[in-house]
């Protein structure tokens, strides 16, 4: 499949507001500037998105997934290596730590970085965060095109370890990936956010849509 | 007040909860983690005689959403002022949301800039009913 020139802008420009408006949830939430790369667009296979997700991520991460359907349809992931994603929850503590809640919410201990143990109420940190940002993304692409997602619930998983994530997956099964990599000033919080689509049965739909953006704004 | 706070997560009903703090101290808070549990809660202090200030509602939540939760307790009680918190900023959310009879919508996090206005606009509201 290959888009036009026109068409590839269009599908860059949304991703580029989704991505920001995802940003700007995550700095008000840890109440830090928040730097993001430009979101790259590539259609993948199976291979090529298990070395992509591991390079950006170790051998092991935390992730959470929202599955949606509409225009669209597929699962968006935030991954968090496991180290990272312990950086994360600190920080949450810190900036919203209240007296009921720091009772009820056991902090990470950062002392031991091979210790990748999350407790409960990390988890729901994380997924809430997870939740947040990948509403951003979606939500900010369903305004611009004007059409509506459904959501799943969102799913945590701990200790990904993606060749067995996809296995399941066809080798030569190809999928839309959009990724970007976002950090704070220090580099202690960095996460992967990145958008699978299931093209196989949306590209008409989804080449409608880019066409629809484009004469809109002609 | 009493304010009845519904939401999966638990950060965000502590957070949501630190930020009301900010404009009503002295405020009572009730806490469930799914619609069912927020109906059941609402239903428990209505049959007491008693009545929630503010609802405040997650949006996509396990066993009962925040719409049909929303619609059940204004089934009950259609003077309950709702304030739906959500990571689901689709326009067409806003106006299902509108179209329940929810009053306010907030997309998380709700921040104090965010809650000021939504307090502004609940006591607008109790003006105009008064």
């Amino acid at each position: 499949m290959k888009l036009t020139d026109q068409q590839y802008d269009a599908f860059k420009e949304i991703v580029n507001i989704a991505v920001g408006q995802a940003a700007d949830v995550l700095s008000m939430m840890i109440e830090k500037k928040i730097n993001i790369t430009v979101p790259t667009i590539n259609l993948l296979v199976r291979d090529d998105l298990i070395a992509l997700l591991s390079d950006n991520c170790g051998s092991q991460a935390i992730g959470v997934s929202i599955a949606y359907d509409g225009v669209l349809a597929g699962k968006a992931t935030l991954f968090f290596s496991n180290k990272e994603g312990k950086s994360l929850v600190a920080r949450l503590l810190s900036v919203h730590q209240e007296e009921d809640w720091s009772q009820e919410w056991v902090a990470p201990s950062l002392e031991n970085e091979n210790s990748y143990s999350f407790s409960d109420s990390d988890k729901e940190a994380i997924s809430e965060i997870g939740n947040m940002l990948i509403n951003a993304l979606l939500g900010s692409v369903s305004n611009m095109v004007d059409s509506n997602f459904t959501y799943q619930i969102p799913e945590l998983s701990e200790n990904i370890d993606f060749s067995q994530e996809f296995a399941k997956v066809p080798p030569n099964k190809v999928a839309f990936v959009i990724e970007t990599n976002f950090s704070d000033d220090t580099g202690d919080i960095k996460g992967y956010l990145f958008m699978l689509f299931d093209i196989d049965n949306h590209l008409t739909n989804f080449i409608t849509m880019l066409d629809k953006l484009c004469a809109d704004n002609s | 007040m009493d304010f009845l706070l519904v939401d999966d997560s638990g950060l965000a009903l502590n957070m949501l909860r630190s930020k009301i703090k900010i404009f009503y101290p002295d405020a009572s808070f009730q806490f469930a983690k799914n619609g069912r549990e927020g109906v059941d809660l609402f239903s428990n202090f209505h049959g007491l005689g008693k009545k929630f200030d503010l609802i405040f509602l997650d949006q996509l939540m396990p066993k009962m959403d925040g719409i049909d939760c929303a619609k059940e307790i204004l089934s009950q009680d259609p003077s309950s002022y709702i304030i739906m918190v959500t990571s689901n900023i689709q326009v067409s959310m806003q106006e299902e949301a509108k179209d329940t009879g929810i009053l306010h919508f907030i997309n998380k996090p709700a921040t104090e800039e965010k809650l000021k206005v939504a307090f502004g606009a609940w006591k607008s509201f109790l003006n105009e009913q008064a």
